[in-house]
């Protein structure tokens, strides 16, 4: 292959190091009025009244929407959205928004909107919230017995705080109105659904509404869904006839997108005396809003990791008066892992087996819940090579064993694991006899390098080079292509640009049959490279593309294509899997920890573009540090309020937090997931990374913290 | 009316002198490149280049420009990434080196790296590997993991290496690291300066009524973080760039400094380096290179923050702050006098710290912090210590400690105790048990009051440890 599988930098990498970049607030439009948000100071009850004249009177307000005046939705579903009716449901929501001509004026005058509240008792603490059941997953053999006629058992409780995506880009978006016809710019992970959501939303019809968002300055899942600002935005520049612009804050995106689920986690394991698992119980409780359920199934990826004959996943959600949960990247499965890779990690002292030797016992050669092969697994690869550069070999067994100078030195390890989807996707591809291509599909690049990517699939299978293949994505105008989330992106519209390119080939390929005397020659031995196509055997054999198109008056081939999962598929069960070795420094007297240093060997399919895969491993893995140790969302439940709702508080890592990583790709010859052999990596690179530190802290420590993050007061 | 050099474009506006720089490149100017991810000065998504006179010399330093009003712009040279773009289309080593090494991925918080990197390519400080990356510890990037970016930054070291005998700036040029038009920035700022008595922006006041309005700005990383809605309307009096107010001097006794010397002075400072051996590895525990670029001792001291660095680093020091007003009267206090409780100072409101004034007998000093993420953080606690040493005895000793208490605390009985004591286990032990009785730590976001306690006990053992390696043992 000539792009494929190389080093290429990033196609959109000029236009983002130098500030030309547009994400959704950066759009010029003419006449343009700023929205503020307005934020509850209760968690429930509703609004008595609300008084607005102070901050109508301040110079450039130009109208302040709250329940009593604003667009109400057409159709209902249980998601939020703002400004509906009294109901105050979680501490932050919007009560009003304010529309000035600048947004210093609509921000001066907001703070003056003075509402009044009927309070009601409010209830934030997941350990004390009501509880539903939710999708656990079946009931593998009889685990409560085999757990109680196990030889060894463990028993233990995780707990992981809420978390916030902070993506470095705060949601924004741009409405304007022409007629019934909407747009706007928004930050977006799938243009098509908020599209779907705004014309449900306003009883019009979904070709009315154009969403643009061909840049995204990262969202983690905090895009997924359309939130509650699009509608708002839209709305308010409906009612005032002018385009508008509401940008939320940093604080404001605490409430506004939602989060990851505070999860309590109990594992309990039995394994016999030489390792082999016996039973796994693993309950959940994940918190979700009490108007809208969020499940996320933490418990559920273990299930395919491990040979255990008896598996137990019960799930439940709590009912609290926050704000919905949402996916954030590596959703359930890093929280998941957090407790199954740290109860391992504690059955292995349990049992006195190394930890790494422990998983190699219990590895799973088919999968468990289903008996089907996996279509490629190398995590057993993963695990050598991993160990083998991390140098495992020379860990000391018992903790608190392993010192440098004044700093405790611990070892750990943990596997990940993440499942390898694709979707249906579509996209539209041109070339044209000039030797150029446009690509068009409406994906997302939330950063991973979807722009890059796409190029290099189309560009190795049109035979041009990248520098001639124009991707456009983010905009409701192109084909359809699922959102960016669940790491399928590639796979799923990379599948779609390989199958269109070849149905181009095919095309030019019939014209030169017909016209050229390729008769005889097969379309799998033809390639389309420097504007030729030729065959690979018959050097005779060799037509340039602008003349077959010149000869059938073509100035251009367009083709609309759309990729489907394969039916094989179903016969297999496809995961991408991963191995992580971690060191961690510890600080006795002061309690700080250093990772110094990760290793991550990873099986994920082909690698397309090693630069950005990197890139994007390290970045998860640095997700995970950021888990571990730092990222937290504290709530004061005595007002049910979020707390931590800015980056001097809410911390994620920075440069100096970060030491040695690398990155090993194990590559899979996967025939099986797709014509490429595409996995996806972007969460499982950081699916394990929690788990992998709190073992190497209680290796270095001795003290097992099930609760993160892992900070200093937890190890003093 | 405010006029300064807008990248390569003279500006004036009379726009409200509290208006940030961030709003009036991106509303006024429509220059999108510098990007806002939190508008409290803790992403560096909006890191911008603010070139100065300081006497012949144009100096350039990074500032995040969502807490930078216009009024501190005034005279000055604001370059944002438009502004080192160049003409032809193509990249600067900055920004090839950024797209290289995959050092961008979803790009918004890439502008700020370019800009923070470009800084470092300009300034004078030495092009180190370790310049180089505490040059980028005000960018936060939530996508690549950094590494990628420290290669970027590395890179550039050999880049960046001064030319032959040519003035920072034209060797910047000749390396193509900022366009040409940098070259003649320094006439044109001198002729903005000579062209009027002062600096005065006074005919940009418009408060609005009825915000409370402080009477004093300097840096603004406390008040645009605090109140950012009613700064921008505010009127207050701008102290940060009055150069009555930014020396440091050295007598044969004491250390005097002015007011609006900012952490970053202090760091380019001979004396400071001397008197503080490890001075750079202290301070780059503070905030950021853009925010130490901005923050002023006096907007610390005032701030009044329990957990404030240069606070607690003072009062270690005895330090005494000079007070004035208009009406030029001066006072003279003890800054261990200045904290009467939570937020409340013994200053009149129209008073304003003047100067800052310390004795040079000392001769032992540190400052210990620990704070949860590595840098740009604001400690859980921190504590500081001099002493004048007589062989084994201490003569002299002044302990501050921060997060332990309502207020930055200087720590009396503590300080009084250690006077003629000789430095043993024992000594540090008694001294720790009366910290203990001295502090009375308030359990919040950083921790609980016993954890508090706890790490004070620990750095207060650390200071000794780092001071007096062999005599505790
Ligand atoms: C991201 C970030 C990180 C930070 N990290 C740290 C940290 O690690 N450690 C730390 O200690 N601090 C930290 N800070 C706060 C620190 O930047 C400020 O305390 C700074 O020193 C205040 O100075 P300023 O000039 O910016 O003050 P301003 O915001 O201009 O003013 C602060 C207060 O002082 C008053 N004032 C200013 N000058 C005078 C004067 N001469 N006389 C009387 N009153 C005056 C003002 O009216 C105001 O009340 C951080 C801030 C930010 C934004
Ligand atoms: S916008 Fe984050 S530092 Fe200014
Ligand atoms: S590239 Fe996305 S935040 Fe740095």
């Amino acid at each position: 292959m000539r792009y494929i599988g190389k080093e290429m930098s990033r196609v959109d990498g000029v236009a983002k190091v130098t500030g030309q970049a547009k994400y959704a607030a950066e759009f010029q439009v003419k006449n343009v009025a700023y929205g503020f948000i307005v934020q509850s100071t209760i968690a429930k009850g509703s609004i008595k009244s609300i008084d607005t004249s102070e901050a109508e009177k301040q110079s450039g307000v130009i109208k302040i929407f709250t329940h009593l005046n604003s667009v109400k939705r057409k159709d209902k579903d249980d998601a939020f959205c703002a400004l509906q009716n009294e109901k105050i449901v979680f501490n932050g929501q919007p009560i009003a928004l304010v529309v000035a001509e600048s947004f210093e004026q609509a921000r001066f005058a907001a703070r003056l909107v003075k509402a009044e509240y009927l309070k009601e008792a409010h209830l934030t603490e997941t350990e004390k919230a009501p509880t539903v059941d939710s999708r656990g997953g079946k009931v593998r053999g009889n685990p409560k017995e085999a757990l109680q006629n196990a030889a060894v058992r463990i028993s233990a409780e995780y707990t992981i705080p809420i978390e916030h995506h902070n993506p470095m880009e705060p949601h924004a978006a741009i409405a304007m109105w022409d007629g019934d016809k909407l747009s706007i710019f928004d930050k977006s992970q799938g243009v098509k659904e908020v599209q779907r959501h705004l014309a449900k939303s306003f009883g019009i019809a979904t070709e009315n509404v154009s969403v643009v968002s061909p840049f995204v300055g990262g969202a983690f899942g905090a895009s997924l869904n359309p939130n509650y600002y699009p509608f708002l935005t839209a709305a308010a520049a409906r009612e005032i006839k002018r385009p508008v612009k509401v940008n939320y804050t940093r604080r404001q995106m605490f409430t506004g997108h939602g989060y990851r689920p505070y999860t309590i986690q109990k594992v309990q394991i039995g394994a016999s005396k030489d390792g082999k698992l016996q039973a796994i119980i693993h309950e959940a409780i994940g918190n979700t809003s009490t108007f809208e359920d969020f499940s996320e199934t933490p418990n559920g990826f273990g299930r395919t990791l491990y040979n255990c004959p008896n598996y137990d996943t019960p799930y439940k959600l709590a009912k609290t008066d926050l704000p919905t949960p949402t996916w954030m990247r590596a959703p359930g499965a890093v929280s998941g892992a957090f407790a199954i890779e740290s109860a391992i990690d504690e059955l292995a002292y349990e049992l006195k087996i190394d930890p790494l030797q422990l998983r190699i016992i219990n590895y799973a050669e088919k999968d468990p819940d289903t008996g089907k092969p996996f279509s490629s697994k190398a995590l057993m690869e993963c695990f050598k090579q991993g160990a083998a550069k991390f140098g495992w070999e020379k860990r000391k067994p018992e903790p608190r064993s392993m010192r440098d100078g004044k700093w405790l030195v611990g070892w750990g390890t943990a596997t990940g694991t993440w499942g390898a989807m694709q979707l249906p996707a579509s996209i539209r591809i041109t070339l044209k006899a000039d030797g150029t291509a446009n690509v068009g599909s409406a994906t997302a690049d939330i950063g991973p390098g979807t722009y890059t990517v796409i190029t290099m699939i189309a560009a190795e299978f049109l035979g041009i080079s990248p520098e001639k293949v124009k991707f456009e994505l983010g905009d409701t105008k192109l084909p359809n292509a699922p959102v960016q989330g669940g790491s399928f992106t590639t796979a799923s519209v990379g599948s779609a640009a390989h199958g269109a390119a070849l149905n181009i080939k095919k095309k030019l390929f019939d014209f030169a049959v017909r016209d050229f005397g390729f008769a005889g020659v097969s379309v799998e031995d033809t390639e389309m490279a420097k504007g030729f196509l030729f065959s690979k055997k018959d050097n005779s054999k060799s037509v340039a593309i602008a003349d077959l198109m010149k000869k059938n008056n073509l100035t251009e081939i367009v083709e609309n294509y759309t990729s489907m999962p394969s039916k094989e598929r179903n016969n297999y069960t496809s995961m991408a899997h991963g191995a992580q070795f971690v060191e961690v420094k510890v600080d006795e007297d002061l309690g700080i920890i250093k990772v110094t240093k990760v290793i991550e060997a990873t099986a994920v399919g082909k690698i397309m573009n090693p630069k950005t895969s990197h890139s994007q491993e390290m970045g998860g893995i640095v997700w995970g540090i950021g888990m571990a140790l730092q990222e937290q969302t504290e709530i004061d439940h005595r007002y049910g309020k979020m707390m931590t709702t800015n980056l001097a508080d809410y911390h994620i890592p920075s440069n100096a937090d970060v030491h040695t990583v690398e990155t090993d790709f194990i590559e899979e010859d996967d025939k099986i997931i797709n014509p490429l052999g595409i996995k996806g990596m972007g969460e499982l690179c950081l699916v394990g990374i929690p788990a992998a530190i709190a073992n190497a802290v209680f290796h270095a420590t001795g003290k097992r913290i099930r609760t993160l993050p892992i900070t200093i007061d937890k190890i003093l | 009316m405010i006029k300064f050099i807008l990248n390569n474009q003279s500006v004036e506006t009379a726009l409200p002198k509290g208006t940030t720089v961030l709003d009036f490149v991106r509303y006024h100017k429509n220059l999108k490149g510098t990007k806002i991810g939190c508008r409290e000065g803790d992403c560096g998504a909006c890191t911008i280049l603010v070139g100065e006179l300081a006497g012949e010399k144009l100096k350039y330093r990074t500032m995040t420009s969502c807490l930078m009003p216009i009024s501190n712009a005034d005279g000055k040279h604001i370059v944002t990434v438009e502004g080192i773009n160049r003409d032809d289309g193509g990249l600067t080593p900055v920004q090839s080196a950024m797209v290289e090494t995959s050092g961008t991925q979803c790009g918004f918080c890439t502008v700020g790296f370019v800009m923070s990197l470009t800084n470092f390519c300009i300034d004078d400080t030495p092009k180190t590997n370790e310049a180089a990356i505490s040059a980028i510890d005000g960018n936060i990037c939530r996508c690549t993991g950094y590494k990628s970016i420290e290669r970027a930054a590395l890179s550039l070291c050999g880049t960046a290496a001064r030319r032959n005998g040519d003035a920072e700036i034209h060797s910047a040029i000749g390396n193509e690291i900022v366009p040409e038009y940098f070259a003649n920035i320094k006439e044109r700022l001198s002729e903005i300066l000579n062209s009027r008595f002062q600096i005065a922006n006074s005919s940009n006041r418009n408060p609005e009524p009825g915000i409370q309005n402080p009477k004093f700005l300097s840096g603004g990383t406390d008040l645009y973080v605090q109140r950012p809605e009613e700064m921008v309307y505010a009127d207050t009096e701008n102290l940060f760039d009055s150069a009555a107010l930014r020396f440091i001097n050295e007598t044969d006794e004491f250390i005097e400094l002015g007011a609006s010397v900012v952490v970053t002075d202090l760091l380019e400072s001979d004396v400071f380096n001397r008197l503080f051996p490890n001075l750079y590895k202290h301070l780059k525990l503070v905030s950021s290179t853009p925010i130490r670029n901005m923050a002023t001792l006096a907007g610390n001291f005032v701030n009044a923050s329990p957990i404030g660095d240069m606070t607690a680093w003072f009062l270690a020091l005895d330090a005494e702050i000079e007070l004035s007003d208009a009406r030029s009267s001066t006072r003279t206090l003890p800054l261990k006098d200045f904290y009467l409780g939570y937020k409340q100072l013994a200053k009149r409101e129209d008073e304003f710290i003047s100067k800052i004034r310390f004795r040079k007998d000392f001769t032992h000093f540190n400052f210990e912090k620990v704070c949860k993420r590595t840098y740009l953080d604001i400690a859980s606690v921190n504590t500081a210590i001099s002493l004048k040493m007589s062989g084994d005895v201490i003569e002299h000793a002044h302990v501050s400690a921060g997060g332990v208490f309502a207020t930055p605390l200087y720590l009396r009985k503590t300080s009084e105790f250690l006077k003629g004591k000789e430095i043993s286990a024992e000594t540090i032990a008694q001294a720790n048990e009366i910290i203990q009785t001295e502090i009375s730590p308030i359990p919040d976001v950083r921790g609980s009051a016993e954890y508090k306690r706890l790490l004070l006990r620990q750095l207060f053992t650390a200071h000794f440890v780092e001071l007096f390696k062999a005599n505790i043992q």
